[in-house]
């Protein structure tokens, strides 16, 4: 999944791991992914309750924090434990109590109510088993309206609703392919977040999902949708890891770094992403080029001199080409990575090598500690500071993947404005891309988006991550999934779940 | 757990629950555990206790106190060498409690098996409400930037059991569930209702699935017979101290993820943990001094620097500025180990007092701050019940982290010959 790099062409010691050997033949397409369930992240419970309550709700606040990996949302690591069952109970109550069948209070009513009921917190319809012990459970209640409470919190505590089945079915040849209903549930959480609607559970119920040209035709209706735009940001956000602007704090937080100016980063992020996935190009070469930025008076202080037209209210104005050029280069992806007090020119270099490049760097040798020097010292430069790295052979194999990225964004500090001097002395943001598909010198954050955007490799890596988001979990892209120079982000998407991979697993484990 | 629901059912409900048992001078309750983890190790040279077991500049909060001091037990000369993925924070964090090298790549490290909460929890099936209780304050001024980072627990590799950082949920949580008056018989069965058709659901998908995600699904039974367990309690008057019969629930609530406010929120975990453990609603509890790695500013302390990498990681003898500020920070972690020691020892248990009766561990994820992992300073509190001779310096040169975990699963009656990835190494040697 991971491109191990190799470097002996260079001179410099190997760093990474070498790439488990590929297997031959089709089985190498079939993901190595277990039969699982996979528990609704906070993110698609607020969603799918909001589905269910017939009015959109922002529980995410209330619920338990969860960890992230890489980015995404991973069925390995969400869980039901004792704490988070809390949270389904109360999403349980508060959906329980607003639920009614208006001028009818018999038993069939309630099971009439439980059926359609199924289908959005379920996807599917119940069984006629399901139906027998639903109606068990309405005839527990003391009459009507507390039979279909009771009958409401089976339904949202049932692992049917708490988790997507993605457990799939033997089929010809011996291969374990998702059902129809799942099929359905993987579209629908991967391009819109949330439970399957009407017209897909339609498909499926036609055993139309099966043809990857109608899952096609599904997706391209989904994304169409203004809750496929909203997921198509978010994927890019887990890939690019910038959930949690409003949160980043800097030093520069007592004068300029403030909440309104956050909040004003991330609105502009956001909309920036949306037309990169939805705007007329719609490329990942314009994901990484465009010049356009979408800055607002709050991130004023930001852009400073760097724009050549006024700043609107999130509206288009173009960066000035010698200076600012896509994605890499907006206020918030620089300050998103970056630390309290400095640039971060490692991390910033370790992101880009790692999770858009999809790079395994080798961690330090043993008894190496990765002791960053002072940001207090005011000596030198971060660059200078940092650029000890590369003189100890030990730690230059690595670092010379990653510091010279890093070191080629130093004139955007710790909260992505501009600057020549740092701690008093010239910037130099020279920086260099080596071992890559589009290895080169460049200066600046502008110079090194549009190599990355002529990429392969961060367009294979981006597709990865997508399929790491369609799966659940790390696992290999299928090779059959090839991002041509030209792919539309939406493309990449429709190639994902087009792709026979995405119905079919292998029945075993990742190891 | 058939059989205690046909007793109750049968109205002999006082009778079957343990913790009631517990308060009827009962004289050997099984101990309680509770674990609290620290990131970033610590000042070696002024941790350890002095001779003849006296005052450490780190201990001395605790050591101001006779009763606390007495019933202290420090572990020298642990190391852990297991490396694994990520670095030595990650190896720690996720290595101590589970002996597992944790997995996966530099930068997405995963523990890679059951830490010994959980262990446990399999192993002695607790019948409190809770069968663990895994918290933490993680506010902070920087966002968590590692997940994996979150929390110590795990079930099983990968699975990380998240830690509640909401004191007023917890006390939700653990001491409101109300079922309402007078029906309230009926509505519990109600409730089992709704339980056993969840139950029945999930027992039907288990075989499906892939030993890990079963592993997933046994949790989740568990999360509901503990929901289960909560709502029948709820019945039962309330027995006990009366801080058990009508627990103060902290009024205002404040920002959990602002630091500035770390050492409220301490102070409101280690009330929460103290009733939850002294009035029978878990015996297994753990709690994190924020995220591994934490860049924690220490405001409070009139500090101003990130902890992690302009404090502890200069703490290695050559800079006497930053040993005098991380051991202030290091004195302030042994307040509030001493805070909550004395609270523990405040409160009644069954024969003497809640301390007596339980085993806190205040653990580390590294010796050092700058990631030495030679002598990770390990200091008990409690005698797990009298399982345990405190008082003393356990000493014994170099010996494996996995021997902790070795002992720590014998004192509480788990027959083992070792730990984690060292099934053989033995308990600590001179514990």
């Amino acid at each position: 999944m991971r491109r191990a790099v190799i470097l002996t062409v260079l001179g410099v010691a190997a760093c990474g791991r070498s790439a488990p050997p590929a297997a031959a033949g089709a089985e190498a397409e079939v993901p190595k992914v277990p039969p699982q369930l996979r528990r609704l992240s906070n993110q698609e419970l607020s969603t799918v309750t909001g589905d269910l309550l017939g009015h959109p709700v922002d529980l995410t606040a209330g619920l338990m924090r969860e960890p992230r990996v890489e980015g995404f949302d991973d069925a390995t690591t969400l869980l039901v434990t004792e704490a988070k069952l809390d949270d389904f109970v109360a999403t349980a109550e508060l959906v329980a109590a607003e639920v009614s069948t208006p001028g009818c209070s018999a038993e069939a009513c309630a099971l009439d109510f439980a059926a359609g009921f199924a289908a959005q917190a379920w996807g599917r319809a119940p069984t006629a088993d399901e139906r027998e012990r639903l109606g068990a459970v309405y005839r527990a209640g003391a009459g009507h309206a507390e039979g279909l409470k009771l009958l409401v919190e089976a339904m949202l505590l049932s692992p049917h609703f708490v988790y997507r089945a993605e457990l799939g079915a033997p089929s010809a040849g011996g291969h374990v392919r998702l059902t129809q209903d799942e099929t359905a549930s993987a579209l629908s959480f991967l391009l819109t977040g949330g439970r399957p609607d009407a017209e897909l559970r339609r498909a499926a119920a036609d055993g139309l999902l099966e043809i990857p040209a109608q899952r096609e035709k599904q997706a391209r209706r989904l994304l169409a949708t203004e809750r496929g735009r909203l997921r198509v940001r978010d994927l890019l956000k887990s890939w690019l890891d910038v959930h949690a602007l409003e949160q980043v704090n800097r030093q520069a937080a007592l004068t300029y770094f403030t909440y309104p100016l956050r909040h004003g980063l991330q609105a502009e992020l956001d909309r920036y992403l949306d037309d990169a996935a939805f705007g007329p190009v719609g490329t990942m070469e314009g994901l990484f080029a465009s010049q356009v930025a979408f800055p607002s008076k709050d991130t004023a202080a930001i852009y400073g001199d760097d724009l050549l037209d006024p700043i609107g209210d999130l509206t288009a104005a173009r960066m000035k080409p010698d200076r600012r050029r896509g994605v890499l280069s907006l206020g918030g992806f620089l300050a998103h990575h970056a630390a309290h007090e400095h640039s971060a020119p490692v991390q910033r270099g370790l992101f880009i090598r790692s999770r858009l490049l999809c790079d395994e760097i080798a961690p330090p040798p043993p008894g190496v500690l990765n002791a960053p020097p002072n940001p207090n010292d005011g000596s030198a430069t971060t660059r200078k500071k940092y650029a000890a790295h590369s003189e100890k052979p030990a730690c230059a194999g690595c670092h010379t993947l990653m510091d010279p990225i890093g070191f080629g964004l130093e004139a955007f500090d710790a909260t992505g404005r501009f600057r020549t001097t740092d701690n008093g002395f010239p910037v130099d943001a020279r920086g260099q891309l080596k071992g890559t598909d589009v290895d080169g010198d460049f200066v600046g954050p502008h110079e090194l988006s549009l190599m990355l955007s002529r990429s392969g490799q961060v367009r294979r890596c981006f597709a990865q991550a997508l399929w790491r988001g369609a799966m659940g979990r790390a696992v290999e892209l299928p090779k059959a999934i090839q991002p041509a120079a030209d792919a539309k982000i939406v493309d990449l998407l429709l190639d994902v779940v087009t792709s026979d991979g995405f119905v079919r697993r292998s029945g075993e484990a990742t190891p | 757990m058939i059989s205690r629901r046909a007793m109750l059912k049968a109205g002999a409900a006082a009778a079957l629950f343990p913790w009631v048992r517990a308060a009827q001078a009962q004289t050997k309750a099984p101990p309680k555990l509770l674990i609290l983890m620290q990131t970033s190790g610590t000042q070696p040279q002024s941790f350890w206790p002095r001779a003849g077991f006296t005052a450490s500049p780190i201990l001395a909060p605790l050591f101001a106190d006779e009763a606390l001091r007495t019933r202290c037990t420090a572990i020298r000369g642990l190391y852990n060498h297991a490396g694994g993925a990520g670095n030595e924070h990650d190896q720690g964090f996720a290595g101590l409690w589970t002996g597992r090298a944790p997995k996966g790549t530099f930068t997405d490290p995963w523990g890679d098996g059951p830490s010994i909460d959980q262990m446990l929890r399999v192993a002695l099936q607790p019948s409190e409400p809770f069968p663990t209780l895994n918290t933490a304050v993680l506010a902070s001024t920087s966002p968590l930037f590692k997940p994996h980072r979150y929390s110590f627990s795990y079930l099983a590799a990968r699975q990380q059991v998240p830690a509640q950082i909401d004191p007023w949920k917890l006390y939700a949580s653990v001491f409101a569930p109300s079922l309402g008056g007078a029906d309230a018989q009926a509505r519990l069965q109600q409730k089992r209702t709704v339980l056993d058709f969840v139950r029945a659901d999930l027992k039907a998908l288990k075989p499906k699935l892939a030993p890990d995600d079963r592993a997933k699904l046994e949790a989740h039974e568990t999360a509901l017979r503990s929901l289960e367990t909560r709502l029948e309690r709820a019945l039962v008057k309330r027995d006990g101290p009366a801080e058990c019969r009508a627990p103060a629930v902290p009024s205002e609530r404040i920002d959990l993820l602002h630091e500035n406010n770390v050492p409220m929120l301490c102070g409101l975990m280690f009330d929460f943990l103290t009733l939850a453990l002294g009035c029978g609603m878990t015996r297994i509890a753990t709690f994190q001094f924020g995220q591994s790695g934490d860049r924690w500013r220490f405001n409070w302390l009139g500090l101003d620097e990130n902890s992690h990498d302009d404090i502890f990681h200069r703490d290695s003898g050559a800079d006497p500025v930053a040993a005098e500020k991380s051991l202030k920070i290091h004195q302030w972690y042994g307040q509030q180990v001493a805070a909550l020691g004395q609270k523990l020892q405040a409160f009644p248990g069954s024969d003497g007092s809640l301390l007596d009766e339980s085993l806190l561990i205040w653990g580390n994820e590294m010796a050092t701050g700058p990631h030495g992992m030679d002598g990770i300073p390990i200091l008990m509190l409690g005698s797990a019940g009298g399982r345990l001779q405190t008082g003393r310096v356990v000493d014994k040169g170099p010996q494996t982290h996995h021997r902790l975990g070795t002992s720590v699963l014998r004192l509480f009656g788990v027959d083992a010959a070792g730990f984690g990835e060292q099934p053989a190494c033995g308990p600590v040697a001179g514990l």
